[in-house]
């Protein structure tokens, strides 16, 4: 008889790592023996600092259940030692383990086979029989040979199978997805059938309930492939075909396609009675898919052929299929309709009334002959469009001012909380500077509050945050004095990365108005915009100017530089007659830019250019350019920008790029501070880090074209959801936002975008941009023409929805984008893309409900010499026959 | 964190199925046991037993989703929440919401829907099992179905040894969601009406894949409407737009859609007019907001109301699916707008949900111990007891304007309380303002003022 081991044995066994003579120690003792081991097992393991396979067998062969499920993985070894474990202790909760433990299948199953336990009734088990097994072809044995070795499961769990939805990662396609030929699920049941071990019928009658369940689309699909993948005889197809009937109206799309397909087979073999397939074939003829619903439709329409009788049957079905939102799908019913004008009969004629607004107008001439008479159309609804500010100081476009203490209170509490609103959080620095305060008791008390939480995110907050809090500190308790560095105001240099300067630019607009709070001056900053857009009415920067110039205090160059490319151009007039008794560079400067005629001194050359990009944006300063020549783009001359298409290929995959520069180039020796010059350096500015690029949509209001130049390669190439892009093209839905070419690019690419949310934004800056007339068709399709036949490989389906989107809106919407299609489809006809058909089935729905023909004749010429077939060519014969 | 949870047992008599074997298909919903007695609400035919079956599978699809998802959590609470069903006023109404409670679904079938016998009124649970959901996928229009909602005795007896028990734990929010939703849906209003072809358009033009974060506008296009990025002064905020996509099954299938939205937040009802049926989805502002912790019954609960006003309009409820404020209160002497008061706050407490087909409240008992609900909410928690270890001190106070400070963490927040505004200094109240009800100091104010209006009209009467 064996004595009861002493602990230390125990101990130093696991300590040795042997769990051979773990297992020797433990075998046969019994409960309360084990349970005296417990303490030293678990002592012993948690001396340990990595996984040590005798730990979790000593562990698991002393503790009680309870305790091993608290301990987990601690007490969980390998399967073979786990095995060993319970067979020798047979403990009176192993069924209860086996619940616990029903997803470790291969231990559970070698427990099963030895008579330990009973299978587990917990769905975990069959999760494990199906993605637990996943690693048996990595062990040299395929999931066959396992199930050929282990049969008892091919009568009972491999028909479990098909009862089984899975979980997000033990599901059978998951795991077939990545398992190949006799290591996957579908080959290995193949086999097995083959094989004679596994019932081929019931196979066939599984897998069809299978995909009664409901089952999620991605599991789903594994059924309704394996169901062909036995590929089932005609005989065996018309023995089910109740159930292929029962599956027309599956919600999954596969799976009633695949159950479409198989009707058909059989009824091609041998007809089928139409009092069969018509109750049940809606669901199919309203898919969304169009493949899906065409083949249900000639189905139909043939089945209508063979038994006349049901005619009346059919027509409801065609009704219903005239509101696919397929063009072609309507047509094969709209066909199917006109030959049966003659019976139709007046409730019929009613219902086909009751459907004519929602079909395509390409159809629309011949519902109106089919019915008779003149038919009216609703009339559109008109959409108001919201009251266009006719100018970019308008009284609705202003921002508010925050003139009192309540006010400032509240909002710099709301912009501490979201700081990237960039115009409000400068309107907040700039009240902390100017709103006077008396720092009595009541103010005390009333910022205690908004100081906790400025507390808070100027250490904890990200750096907008953090600045912002330094600088409402400040205001709140000037004594204090949170910490400035010495070297705040870092020039913003013109070369590297654009991003940085104008990080760098945001940090020194914060650091500024802190200082200005420090010092108590109530000077105003020169640059804080007054209206969206980050423009600047000229008279409110005079007048801020000249309370400078009262306190005998020079503004900061950068804040200066900034003023000056945001000044608006309305109200020049007033602020030049206003500003004459400004003096210094920045009074001079400051009336140049309003469009004094004097030519520009030169000692500060930032300065200069920025007054010089201010007056004119897209003019060139020859004075400017004599006294400093060769600087280049953003200086004393814009710059121009240009694109071109690039594709590079790598052994499998063709990268396409848009890559824009500008010329002239920026010299490297261009005066720091010379802010529009850093928009046209190489380098893009890194859209991943959205604060900074909202604030630079913000720096140049009158030049656009540079910050838009950035946009067209990131909307292009990049999609990943979790950026900002849709940023990208806000400022597009600004009416003064000029459509130049660097915007229409922007605008084009964001049109085609992966991202629904940037091509959703980009429908909305088309119709905005439709809406107050800043869009020239011609000039966005002559884009979007460079981009179809230069091969950008957008897809064209994209483009063709979200110009419909627009083309909705109303007559006038649809006739710009009519145009804008017309300038897209011309060219040379041999490069275009195969899904062009998207385009041209849109253009000739354009054609018909604006009532109107193609209007340009290279359009036609391009047209005319696409080689096509099909449904194309019958298109194209329809557009160039209006 | 544990989750707070309310311990609750489901007991059916058997599962729900869909019969074959009669002369014509017959939907047998099984309803759980309530006060001892197994509910027998209905049973006859339905006059469109596709569009039934479908809209019961959405119903069903949304109480088994959740569209913000901690992952380790999602199997527990799929398992747990089986749909209510109220019989009342001739309608059967349907209604759940899904597991991370920002998706609420009601499948209404009117008087028109069916015809049948209406056996009972009350409310209870249903079951919606895997097969009975996949039989009511292969329901099709064309053929009599029957429809049961419970069973007679003859059926309990027979089918005694089929009783179906599950010990749930029902998370609070789940619950509190039916109380808080009602507050957004009477104050919606409607903002588009679409006929089925631009209902279908809409439905199918909705992206398959976009970020929960992107946030839409619903506005109008043409004749229809569209998704737009762009804020418009009568368009429809959404986000979470995943949510939507569960309309695609029936919008084939509609007569039209209707699109309500709340003007003092950023939920939205789509009501799926379907024959004499209507499928109303009530999505919340995003899907990691929950309709739980919106706060909008706050008020209602944090109020001292006229309790004999309340227990004078509960005991008038009588399974009404109509329930009209100035119905009531012509046979009272009381004004309409203190029983929609009294009715709202009853709805507060789960004893009423609200119709937006009819604008009204219906009567509803949900077959909870709401007592607790109400003492989970944390804010209104939190508010008392600020209130009661005297962290509300007044600055000033008039009839159209109160002004408190209100003790927060290490420091007091300035609370100003208006007839239509208030507002706070806290961080919450900074991020929020009111779209998630009130922060608790603003409540803490409200229920100070409250009580201490109490404590006068005490002292002078």
């Amino acid at each position: 008889m064996k004595t009861t081991p002493a602990p230390e044995q125990l101990t130093s066994a696991i300590e040795k790592e042997d769990t051979t003579e773990v297992l020797r120690i433990l075998a046969g003792l019994s409960e309360e023996e084990r349970s005296n081991l417990y303490h030293s097992a678990i002592t012993a393991s948690e001396r340990g600092e990595r996984y040590n396979p005798a730990s979790s067998a000593a562990l698991l062969g002393t503790a009680s259940f309870g305790q091993i499920k608290k301990l987990g993985w601690h007490a969980t070894p390998l399967v073979p030692t786990a095995f060993a474990v319970l067979r020798d202790r047979k403990p009176d909760w192993l069924q209860d383990y086996a619940e616990w433990q029903s997803r470790s299948w291969e231990l559970i199953r070698m427990l099963i086979r030895d008579g330990l336990c009973e299978k587990p009734q917990a769905t975990e088990y069959m999760h494990g029989f199906i993605g637990g097994t996943r690693f048996w072809d990595k062990q040299e044995k395929t999931r066959l040979s396992w199930l050929l070795a282990d049969p008892e499961v091919l009568n009972d769990e491999v028909w479990r199978l098909f009862e089984t939805e899975g979980t997000s990662e033990d599901n059978l396609a998951a795991v077939d997805k990545y398992s190949k030929g006799s290591a996957s699920w579908e080959q290995s049941l193949l086999a097995l059938c083959q094989q004679g071990h596994l019932d081929r019928q019931r196979l066939l009658d599984a897998s069809l309930s299978a995909l009664a369940r409901d089952f999620p689309q991605f599991r789903a699909g594994w059924f309704s492939r394996f169901h062909e993948a036995l590929t089932p005889t005609v005989a065996e197809r018309s023995q089910r075909v109740d159930a292929y009937i029962g599956l027309l109206g599956s919600a999954i799309p596969p799976t009633a396609v695949m159950a479409l397909d198989a009707l058909i087979i059989v009824d091609k073999a041998s007809p089928m009675p139409a009092d069969r397939v018509l109750p049940n074939i809606a669901p199919v003829m309203l898919a969304k898919a169009k493949g899906t619903a065409k083949k249900a439709v000639i189905w139909v329409q043939t089945i209508s052929k063979r038994e006349p009788l049901c005619a009346s049957q059919v027509f409801d079905l065609m009704l219903k299929s005239l509101l696919h939102e397929a063009t072609e799908i309507q047509e094969l019913a709209m066909r199917w309709i006109e030959s049966k004008a003659d019976s139709l009969t007046s409730q019929q004629r009613e219902e086909l009334e009751v459907v004519r607004d929602s079909i395509s107008k390409t159809l629309l001439s011949r519902v109106n002959s089919l019915l008779g008479g003149t038919h009216e159309q609703p009339a559109e609804k008109i959409i108001a469009p919201s009251s266009s500010p006719t100018s970019r100081l308008d009284p609705s476009r202003m921002l508010p001012a925050l003139k009192n203490l309540d006010d400032l209170l509240v909002t710099v509490a709301e912009a501490l909380e979201s700081p990237l609103d960039f115009l409000r959080t400068e309107s907040v620095l700039h009240a902390l500077v100017m709103v006077p305060v008396i720092r009595d008791e009541t103010f005390i008390k009333r910022t205690a509050p908004l100081g906790k939480r400025a507390r808070h995110f100027s250490k904890n907050g990200m750096m907008t945050a953090s600045l912002l809090s330094e600088c409402i500190l400040e205001w709140i308790e000037p004594s204090v004095k949170t910490p400035i560095p010495k070297d705040w105001c870092q020039p913003v240099k013109v070369s590297g990365n654009k991003h940085e300067q104008f990080g760098m630019l945001w940090i020194n607009r914060c650091r500024m108005a802190q200082t200005l709070v420090r010092q108590g001056l109530a000077v105003p900053p020169l640059a804080t915009p007054t209206h969206s857009g980050g423009w600047i009415d000229p008279r409110e920067l005079v007048s801020r100017s000249k309370v400078w110039q009262k306190v005998g205090a020079s503004p900061l160059l950068q804040d200066q530089c900034l003023a000056l490319l945001r000044m608006a151009p309305e109200g020049r007039a007033e602020a030049l007659a206003d500003c004459g008794d400004l003096s210094g560079e920045w009074g001079e400067s400051l009336r140049y830019a309003l469009g004094h005629a004097k030519v520009p001194a030169t000692s500060n050359p930032a300065l200069w250019a920025s007054a010089c990009r201010s007056r004119e944006p897209k003019g060139t300063s020859a004075e400017l350019e004599r006294h400093h020549p060769g600087f280049g783009a953003g200086f004393a001359m814009p710059g121009n920008h240009q694109w071109v298409l690039t594709h590079t290929t790598n052994t499998t995959v063709v990268f396409h790029n848009i890559v824009i520069s500008s010329s002239p180039a920026v010299s490297p020796k261009t005066p720091a501070d010379t802010l529009a010059a850093i928009f046209h350096l190489p380098e893009p500015i890194n859209f991943e880090t959205p604060p900074i690029s909202r604030f630079s949509a913000t720096i140049w209001p009158s030049n656009m074209e540079a910050f838009f130049a950035t946009a067209p390669d990131i909307l292009f190439t990049r999609y990943e959801v979790d950026h900002d892009y849709p940023m990208l093209l806000e400022p597009l839905l600004d009416p003064f936002v000029q459509m130049g070419p660097m915007a229409l690019l922007t605008l084009a690419t964001g049109l085609g975008c992966l991202a629904p949310e940037v091509r959703s934004l980009s429908t909305d800056a088309l119709i905005a941009s439709i809406d107050d007339g800043r869009l020239v068709p011609a000039e966005l399709g002559h884009i979007m023409n460079r981009l179809l036949l230069e091969g950008s490989a957008i897809p064209l389906q994209r483009w063709s929805k979200t110009l419909s989107d627009a083309a909705r809106v109303s007559t006038h919407h649809a006739v710009q984008i009519r145009q804008v299609l017309e300038n897209t489809l011309q060219g040379e006809a041999s490069q275009v893309p195969r899904d062009l058909v998207k385009l041209i089935e849109l253009l000739h729905e354009l054609v018909a409900s604006t009532g109107t023909s193609l209007e340009t004749v290279s359009t036609r010429q391009f047209l005319g010499s696409l080689k096509t077939s099909g449904r194309t060519r019958k298109l194209v014969a329809a557009l160039l026959a209006h | 964190m544990a989750v707070a949870a309310l311990p609750y047992t489901y007991r059916y008599a058997r599962e729900s199925f869909v019969s074959k074997t009669g002369v014509a298909p017959q939907i047998e919903m099984s309803a759980s046991e309530n006060d001892g007695s197994y509910p027998y609400f209905f049973q006859g035919q339905v006059m469109r037993p596709w569009v039934t079956a479908q809209a019961l599978r959405i119903l069903s699809k949304v109480v088994g989703s959740r569209f913000h998802l901690p992952a380790m959590m999602l199997r527990r609470i799929l398992a747990q929440a089986d749909p209510v069903v109220t019989s009342g006023g001739g309608f059967l109404r349907f209604e759940g919401f899904s597991g991370c409670c920002s998706t609420y679904a009601r499948v209404d079938l009117t008087p028109d829907a069916y015809c049948g016998v209406v056996t009972g009124e009350g409310t209870t649970n249903v079951d919606f099992n895997a097969p009975f959901r996949a039989a009511l996928a292969q329901i099709r229009d064309g053929e009599a179905m029957g429809l049961a909602v419970g069973q007679d005795e003859v059926a309990l007896l027979r089918d005694h040894d089929q009783f179906v028990e599950r010990k749930v734990a029902l998370p609070f929010r789940w619950l509190k969601s039916f109380c808080e939703i009602q507050a957004f849906q009477s104050r919606m209003v409607l903002r588009f009406d679409l006929r089925r072809t631009e209902a279908l358009a809409f439905v199918r033009s909705l992206p398959a894949s976009v970020p929960g974060r992107a946030v839409f506008w619903v506005v109008p296009a043409g004749r229809g409407v569209r998704l737009s990025q762009r804020e418009a002064p009568n368009g429809v905020r959404i986000s979470g737009i995943e949510r939507l996509r569960l309309l695609q099954d029936v919008a084939a299938l509609c007569d039209g859609l209707q699109i309500y939205a709340d003007p003092a937040g950023d939920a939205s009802e789509w009501i799926v007019r379907l024959g004499p049926l209507r499928l109303c989805l009530t999505i919340s502002a995003e899907v990691w907001r929950g309709f739980s912790g919106e706060g909008q019954v706050l008020q209602g609960l944090a109020q001292a109301p006229d309790e004999a006003l309340l227990e004078h309009v509960r005991g008038m409820l009588k399974w009404q699916s109509d329930l009209r404020a100035s119905e009531f209160a012509a046979n009272w002497d009381v004004s309409e707008a203190e029983v929609h008061s009294a009715l709202a706050v009853l709805a507060s407490r789960g004893l009423a949900g609200f119709d937006l087909s009819l604008g009204a409240h219906f009567h509803r008992v949900l077959p909870f111990d709401l007592a607790m609900v109400e003492t989970m909410h944390p804010r209104l928690k939190q508010a008392r007891a600020l209130v009661a270890d005297g962290g509300v001190k007044w600055e000033s106070r008039a009839a159209a304007e109160i002004k408190a400070e209100v003790r927060g963490s290490g420091v007091w927040h300035q609370v100003t309380v208006k007839a239509d505004t208030c507002h706070c200094t806290c961080p919450w109240h900074a991020k929020h303002q009111t779209t998630r009800g009130p922060c608790k100091h603003i409540l803490a104010a409200k229920i100070a003022a409250g009580q201490s209006e109490d404590d006068e009209d005490h002292t002078s009467s």
